[in-house]
């Protein structure tokens, strides 16, 4: 029980994201179907229907998945950079005004500041501790590129069998990162991301929620930056 | 401050000392959670990117 209490944020959310993934999956195995069965109607044909397992392989799912995979590790990567350079006065998201940039080694504990307790990384220096000082950002950011790709490359063979089923012509890779297929989907993620962010660090300069880091105290000035509950 | 430390995965993850609000961290159960999320991860892009260019 120890194990789950002291690692109840990371469980949780791991929990969270299995079950919806699975019911994303089952959801979008009756919409493939449904979507089938519409255009085989009116084709006058008989609808070639895919099992669960079929779907699951198919590109149409991945794509869906990774849609929305790369704007969250977007929303993320855009999270930790901007906060680096930017402030927001009040909000327990952002540092105090005149603390802008990546901050002096002695207040990051970096080279002669280096503690017996920091990660090996920074007690090693030199070109080790400057791949670490940014190791969250590169792999949000490698994540990011990847799952955009991915996008790309299950979005391309799912776009050219609906440009099948409907006589139109098909597209190649390069082409269907023109399409508005494409854009759409990525943009359609991309907003709701940055929205999401941005609310999420103004409404706490004036809203709280006892007892969350990601609140101010409850009974903290409007005015207090970058202090978490 | 420079030390010989060999650079692996690892390393990178080595246990700090104990600290008095904590004194007996279980790093084990940290390194699990850290990999599971990775493995996740890795497993959905390469499996999405392999199921592109099949589907292709």
């Amino acid at each position: 029980m120890r194990f789950v209490r002291r690692n109840g944020l990371g469980l949780f959310f791991g929990v969270l994201f299995l079950l919806a993934l699975v019911g994303q999956s089952v959801a979008g195995h009756a919409e493939y179907n449904n979507q089938e069965v519409a255009v085989a109607n009116l084709a006058g044909e008989r609808p070639n229907e895919i099992s669960y397992a079929n779907y699951l392989t198919s590109p149409e799912f991945s794509r869906d998945v990774m849609e929305n995979w790369q704007s969250e590790y977007l929303q993320f990567l855009l999270y930790i950079l901007a906060t680096v350079w930017f402030i927001q006065r009040g909000s327990p998201e952002s540092k105090r005004p005149g603390e802008e940039g990546t901050e002096d080694e002695e207040r990051q504990r970096l080279g002669t500041h280096a503690e017996a307790d920091s990660p090996a990384p920074v007690q090693i220096g030199g070109m080790v501790a400057k791949l670490y000082s940014n190791s969250l950002l590169l792999l949000m950011g490698g994540v990011f590129l990847a799952a955009w790709f991915a996008q790309s490359i299950t979005g391309w063979p799912a776009y050219n069998s609906e440009q099948a089923d409907f006589g139109m012509p098909t597209v190649s890779w390069f082409g269907y990162l023109g399409t508005s297929d494409f854009w759409d989907r990525t943009l359609q993620n991309w907003q709701s991301e940055f929205l999401a962010v941005g609310s999420m660090a103004v409404f706490a300069i004036y809203l709280r929620q006892r007892g969350s880091p990601e609140s101010k105290p409850v009974g903290s000035s409007h005015e207090s930056t970058g202090v978490e509950g | 401050m420079a030390r010989n430390y060999p650079i692996t995965i690892g390393s990178f993850l080595r246990p700090t000392p104990r600290c008095p609000s904590d004194p007996r961290p279980n790093v084990l159960v940290m390194r699990v959670m850290f990999f599971g999320y990775l493995f996740v991860v890795i497993f959905g892009l390469v499996f999405a990117i392999v199921t592109g260019f099949v589907s292709a």
